[in-house]
């Protein structure tokens, strides 16, 4: 079962008191002020207690101010009761909708049926979000429960699928455009209210749902203890998990149906209580639903005065804004020591008798892949092979996608492979450190300010922003000397403030946000020529020069202590490490985009092939990305001919699958 | 909520008239020996293809054709056009092999003209940018796009013909000179709305009417502003116009049925609230012409239903 994961705190005796008057405050103004704006002070009373159905500003006032306000509160405190809820029952500090694919099941969910069945959303909404929701997070518990739903395989498994959500909504949203900027509404979390309708919805079920968790107030503090400890206090463990996640995820959905993603406040709001000192499960579940209201109900406020992009920036990229760095000083303020919980070490499972027969079939399939992409595939006429004189019209055009497929999903593979054995950690990929939502960040950044956006600038860009998210990781955590969980908390942090951005231009009916959406599904349509021939280039000096780290590899992966006792100074060769991870993943971010599913899913199907050694195991996984990119490339190129999918996007669809079924049999 | 009948046989009737002009025109023989030299265009945004349409030459290719025959109804597109996919990554391998002879682009692909320029020469089609009114743009794209197709002739007589139907329009407008008009789409939340304003045509279309655009807020780079329902209080006396998006436009309506705000907002309950036919707000002259009509149709017949 669970290994127990101590989240060591400096813990000072501060009541959350000081920083809940520190939110309330601003908030509070920022409210009177703007109730202000829309109703004189005298006449509230009046509206109150006499509301004319024919005086507008009275209107405004009852129905789309105070509404959005009281909404603000419940979602916020719903967020912060599930995340609380969550992070208790599966002992695990990262939990929270979000991060276990709740919210991104609930959003394919909701975007489906808007395609495909919209009368369902007439009858109910909420349930179209429950059903999605629900199922995503029962889809990762029965993954995880292998493992024992330790931190990183619920983590892992959320993560992956919320990959796959997106990747599927992605490809939904690609094929209808013209609904885009409804769904990206809808994605990125909005607190506009017409009417009391939400409030309606959502005060009787948190009430609800408060009740249940009161209950489970006792029965759960059990899990404040180790888990050995609590199994032998007598808990029946695995039904009181089952209850705690059911209600948090069902609050999850409830807010994702109601006012859409609204992300980290559930995972800022109870890791903010208890960094404030809120020691035990029962002052949390107090503290946590409150702070989630309080700062909530702050970022909607701040939100109002903006006017960005000529139209209001949506709440829930706010959320993800304001509570990044909030996640990142909490980070900082973490002072504990460099160590590698029990639950990141991965098994070593299997070896291989044979490895270079393994390597040498990996190679063999990737030549016989790139061959086939470059002379098959459909045109008017129906699938053919290539002639030789269509080959002169159409190879110009097939063979930089082909190259750049291919190196890009070989550097991703390494820079995965070497993520993976630093930080001895499974979950560990270009994705979650974050380098690739950084690099795709400064392209968005760019295309906020420049109207019109050509290649080059978009490289340097995506480069700058990768480089910046280097540097970040480096500066962050320098004086811990990159402990494995906190380079990954870092990492998510950056992760949403990338998709933050993402969703505000997707949602500004800006028709280059089809552009973005393409890019960041990871096609290679806009590749030239040259582009490609960098691409391999970099591809394959760094596939040189990355066997010379294996050494640090080898002994890194065996623990720190060890490794420093065989003589590895930690820091630098971790700095080394990262640096040629970042590196690699910034480059092919710029070819194939910011969804490197095959960063976290070659190193595994190495790893599990049997491949343990480094040099055998990065040679072998540069092969795998590089075939997983191109095959994904070809059928993005043929399965919808004359349409075209984004490789990125088709890698995830078939990876994802594929890879979350070799997670669950996996089993110790 | 007050609900136009089909604008179909009306729009059907000016189509054809459109059409005629243009087959008259065609048959005089100058359309067609300029398709057979210049024949092979291909136009992978839209604004450009029906703008083809309008002055008699048939694209060889165009991206997202079924989309375009539901949103562009008037502009006819033969089966043999070739679709190209999508308008954001149009299918290369397939052009290429087609060997247009020109390709038009929209200025928000302009990032694509290298690649194209490779397999053909291309052509950037401006309809909206923050330098010009769009609506001369769209006029001077339907100029730029008849003289590379051989035959200036073709965009004369659509813009005279188009000027005089506003003319026309203004006239039957005058009524309601000056009153205040919001063109929108209803977001399926029943909470906001997508309102056309400066920067796209739409604004422009209004002014040349003679009537005057509600909006007061900004808009984007693309024209269009996302409101919420109860900023259209800003602008007493303002009619709303939101386009028959199907499905969605059915949900948008049925949530707002049920908020007591829109209920009594001024125009809901002075009833100057209506549904027309969607058109493409990005695109070229045929579809400001279609705009234009539909919108002074509707408008008489909700006048004419208020006298009534």
């Amino acid at each position: 079962m669970a290994e127990s994961v101590v989240i060591p705190l400096r813990l000072r005796p501060v009541a959350p008191g000081g920083i809940v008057i520190a939110l309330l405050i601003p908030a509070a103004l920022f409210t009177m002020q703007q109730l202000r704006s829309v109703l004189p002070i005298e006449l509230w009373w009046n509206a109150l207690r006499q509301p004319s159905p024919t005086d507008i500003p009275v209107l405004i006032f009852m129905d789309v101010t105070l509404p959005r306000i009281v909404v603000s509160w419940l979602v916020g405190a719903a967020l912060g009761l599930s995340g609380v809820l969550l992070q208790q029952a599966l002992r695990n500090p990262l939990a929270d909708v979000t991060t276990m694919g709740v919210s991104s099941g609930a959003y394919l969910a909701l975007t489906a049926a808007t395609l495909f069945a919209p009368f369902v959303l007439d009858w109910g909404q909420e349930w179209v979000a429950l059903a999605g929701g629900g199922l995503a997070a029962c889809a990762v518990l029965l993954l995880s429960l292998g493992a024992g739903f330790s931190v990183s395989s619920i983590i892992l498994s959320g993560l992956s699928l919320s990959l796959l959500c997106g990747a599927l909504g992605a490809t939904l949203t690609i094929m209808n455009h013209e609904i885009l900027n409804t769904l990206y509404v809808w994605q990125s979390g909005s607190l506009v209210q017409n009417g009391w309708s939400n409030v309606d919805y959502l005060l009787p079920r948190l009430a609800l749902c408060g009740l249940a968790a009161a209950v489970l107030v006792r029965p759960l503090s059990l899990f404040d203890l180790d888990e050995a400890q609590a199994r032998a206090l007598g808990a029946p463990a695995a039904l009181l998990r089952a209850s705690g996640i059911a209600l948090g995820v069902a609050i999850g959905a409830m807010t994702v149906s109601a006012a859409g993603v609204i992300g980290f406040i559930g995972l800022a709001a109870p890791n903010l209580a208890r960094t404030l000192g809120a020691r035990t499960w029962a002052q949390r579940l107090l503290w946590a639903p409150l702070l989630g209201a309080l700062l909530l109900w702050l970022a909607d406020q701040l939100v109002q005065r903006l006017a960005f992009l000529g139209h209001q920036f949506p709440t829930g990229s706010a959320t993800a804004l304001l509570g990044a760095p909030l996640l990142l000083w909490l980070l900082l303020r973490r002072r504990e020591a460099g160590s590698t919980s029990p639950a990141m070490q991965h098994p070593v499972t299997y070896r291989h008798a044979n490895p270079i027969i393994v390597l040498a079939s990996s190679v063999a399939v990737f030549g016989l892949c790139v061959i086939v992409a470059l002379a098959f595939g459909r045109d008017v006429d129906g699938w053919r092979w290539l002639s030789f004189e269509s080959a002169q019209t159409i190879l110009p055009w097939r063979w930089p996608r082909v190259a750049a497929a291919a190196s890009a999903g070989a550097m991703l593979a390494v820079a995965g492979t070497l993520l993976q054995r630093m930080t001895a950690n499974p979950m560990a990929s270009p994705e979650v450190l974050g380098v690739s939502s950084g690099a795709a960040l400064g392209v968005i950044l760019l295309l906020l300010v420049i109207p019109d956006f050509t290649l080059p600038a978009m490289f340097a860009a995506a480069l700058a922003g990768g480089i910046a998210t280097l540097a970040g990781l480096v500066a962050l955590n320098w004086r811990t000397g990159f402990s494995s969980d906190r380079l990954l908390l870092v990492g998510v942090a950056i992760a949403g403030i990338s998709s933050a951005f993402a969703a505000v231009l997707l949602s500004s009916g800006d028709p280059r946000s089809a552009v973005l959406l393409a890019w960041m599904s990871g096609s290679t349509f806009r590749v030239s020529p040259a582009d490609a021939i960098t691409a391999c280039l970099f591809a394959v000096v760094a596939l040189c020069a990355v066997p010379l780290t294996a050494r640090w590899l080898d002994l890194l992966s065996v623990g720190n202590d060890a490794a420093r006792s065989l003589g590895v100074s930690i820091v630098p060769s971790r700095f080394c490490l990262l640096s040629t991870a970042a590196g690699l993943t910034a480059m092919a971010t710029l070819i194939v985009g910011p969804l490197s599913f095959v960063g976290l899913m070659a190193p595994h199907i190495i790893r599990m092939l049997g491949l343990q050694r480094p040099l055998q195991q990065i040679a072998a996984t540069a092969a795998v990305g590089a075939i997983i990119l191109v095959t994904a490339d070809w059928l993005g190129r043929n399965m919808l001919f004359p349409w075209q999918l984004p490789a990125g996007l088709v890698a995830a669809l078939v990876g994802a699958p594929c890879f979350l079924e070799l997670m669950r049999r996996r089993r110790p | 909520m007050a609900c136009d009948a089909s604008t179909f046989a009306f729009d059907r009737r000016h189509c054809v008239e459109a059409l005629a002009v243009l087959t008259l025109y065609g048959l005089s023989g100058r359309v067609g020996v300029a398709a057979e030299r210049l024949g092979r265009l291909a136009a992978v945004d839209w604004a450009a293809a029906e703008s083809l349409l309008a002055v008699g030459v048939v694209p060889l290719a165009v991206s997202e054709t079924s989309v375009f025959r539901q949103w562009l109804p008037e502009c006819v597109l033969p089966e043999s056009v070739v679709d190209l996919g999508s308008r954001n990554e149009p299918n290369l391998e397939l052009l290429a092999a087609l060997k247009p002879d020109r390709i038009f682009l929209s200025n928000w692909q302009r990032s694509l003209s290298a690649s194209f320029q490779r397999i053909a020469p291309t052509e950037i089609v401006t309809i909206i940018d923050a330098r010009r009114e769009a609506y001369q743009n769209a006029r001077m794209a339907l100029a730029q796009i008849a003289e590379r197709a051989g035959n200036a002739g073709a965009a004369e007589i659509y813009l005279d013909a188009f000027d005089r139907a506003l003319k026309t329009y203004t006239r039957q407008l005058e009524p309601h000179a000056g009153s205040p008009l919001y063109i929108g789409v209803l977001h399926e939340s029943g909470s906001q709305i997508f309102v056309y304003g400066n920067g796209s045509w739409v604004g422009d279309i209004l002014n040349q009417l003679g009537l005057r655009n509600a909006l007061k807020r900004p808009t984007s780079a693309f024209g269009n502003a996302f409101i919420d329902i109860a900023y259209l209080a800003e602008t007493p006396g303002a009619r709303l116009f939101y386009l028959d998006q199907g499905e969605r436009t059915r949900r948008a309506e049925r949530r707002l049925r049920s908020s007591t705000l829109w209920r009594n907002l001024p125009m809901t309950r002075a009833g100057r609230v209506h549904r027309i036919p969607a058109f493409y707000p990005l695109g070229g002259m045929p579809s400001v012409w279609r705009f234009a009509r539909l919108l002074t149709q509707a408008l008489v017949q909700a006048s004419e239903g208020a006298h009534g």
